[in-house]
């Protein structure tokens, strides 16, 4: 498992500070960062507020490093807006095929690994793939260091086990979206906004179905879509049978990319 | 006018002779200067002399910032390297001084250097690295627990 200790070395190496607060085999390596200039004990929690502002903009990309520093203090939780990137939004409302309505959600979606050492042998450098998400009150379990951000993870075939989000190495992926109130719920739910007035158009696999924010109803294309997913403002389509086809979000009209070939697998694209 | 020059001096009497250009990198002593173009000695209150003398380093360095790619890549390596001399506690001094007098580049290479440290922290060593008191009531506290409670599901994704 070279590479999983060459990361894990890797991360610890970048801040110096690390290797005196917490002394790892890497820190035998580098000598402490000395300290040049001793000064009179400063007060980080009396930072500006713009200040703090300016280094929460070079936070904006990793999400859960945000979570760690709006606990540190209130002044920081009002300084470190939470990561929007974080947020699991219903969107849309509208009716189903039969009656009733259903929902859209925006599911935001992570590679993740397991990056401690004990808990990598256990399952090897595997990425995994999914949705992380706030815990919600009946779930809730007594974690052991409170203001830590905890990770249950839930893995078919494993007892959920509860991780320190800092053993994990959580890779954003953008969004998924999920439809829910239709029966069965499996569907995959593609998604495209039209402009930025809100118009949209949504597409779902099996028997293909589509709706447009303008007719707000479904159309049957009459076709069976085993595969969709969305690229560049485009849908793509894999038909049985047929091949793939990229949907125009626009007209709806679907182009052939390729001639028809058998694909060896369903999940040719995923 | 770039050979004229000119004397900054700390809060605690330590002064420094720079070029004038050097010292216009100070956007605090640039905007003195245009108010009255006789002035050759600036006293500079809130900063010491040992914070003083490594953003007039900085200022020194990034003097004639160059368009190649080249430059700036000398420049950016430079950077690194400057920063790497800094515990956290000078690291708050120079963020703090670079906002005083007002050295932009100095402040956003700062705050990216304290926003990498910051990465990879639990709340706890945050605090104890930055000397942070928690300061949150018992409900405050609640929130924030709730806020870091989250489960990983795995997609429904067959496994090819």
């Amino acid at each position: 498992m070279a590479t999983e200790q060459d990361a894990l070395y890797k991360m610890l190496d970048s801040s110096l500070l690390r290797d005196c607060l917490f002394p790892s085999p890497s820190a035998k390596m580098k000598q402490p960062a000395p300290k040049k200039h001793t000064l009179s004990m400063p007060d980080w929690s009396l930072l500006p507020e713009d200040l703090l502002q300016l280094i929460s903009k070079h936070l904006e990309d990793y999400c859960f490093d945000v979570v760690h520093a709006r606990s540190v203090c209130s002044s920081w939780r009002s300084s470190f807006p939470f990561p929007s990137s974080l947020y699991a939004q219903v969107t849309l409302k509208f009716p189903r095929k039969s009656k009733g309505f259903c929902t859209i959600k925006k599911v935001p979606l992570f590679l993740f690994r397991v990056q401690a050492p004990a808990a990598a042998a256990a399952s090897p450098s595997e990425f995994l793939l999914g949705g992380i998400n706030q815990v919600s009150s009946e779930d809730r379990i007594e974690l052991p260091s409170p203001l830590q951000c905890s990770l249950n993870v839930k893995i078919p075939g494993s007892v959920p086990t509860l991780m320190n989000m800092l053993d994990c190495q959580i890779i954003p992926l953008g969004y998924q979206y999920r439809i829910i109130g239709w029966d069965p719920e499996e569907r995959t739910t593609v998604f495209l906004p039209l402009s930025k007035d809100g118009e949209f158009v949504v597409l779902l696999n099996q028997r293909l179905l589509a709706l447009t924010s303008a007719e707000m109803r479904w159309n049957f294309p009459n076709a069976r879509c085993s595969e969709l997913v969305t690229f560049r403002g485009r849908f793509y389509a894999a038909f049985l049978h047929w091949g793939v086809y990229v949907i125009d979000p626009c007209s709806l009209k679907a182009t052939s990319l390729m001639p028809s070939q058998s694909l060896h697998s369903s999940n040719y694209i995923c | 006018m770039s050979s004229n020059k000119i004397v900054l001096t700390s809060s605690d009497g330590e002064s420094f002779e720079v070029e004038e250009v050097v010292a216009r990198k100070l956007q605090i002593v640039g905007h003195m200067l245009e108010d009255d173009c006789v002035i050759n000695e600036i006293p500079l209150q809130n900063v010491t002399g040992d914070i003083l003398s490594m953003v007039i380093e900085y200022c020194k360095t990034h003097v004639d910032e160059e368009e190649s790619e080249e430059a700036q890549t000398k420049l950016k390596t430079w950077d690194e390297e400057f920063m790497k001399k800094f515990d956290i506690k000078t690291l708050l001094q120079i963020i703090l001084a670079a906002n005083y007098l007002n050295v932009k580049g100095l402040l956003d290479l700062v705050s990216q250097t304290i926003a990498d440290t910051i990465k990879d922290y639990t709340p706890e060593q945050i605090r104890e690295v930055f000397g942070v008191e928690n300061d949150y009531t018992e409900e405050e506290e609640a929130e924030v627990r709730k806020e870091n409670a989250w489960a990983f599901d795995e997609a429904d994704t067959p496994k090819p």
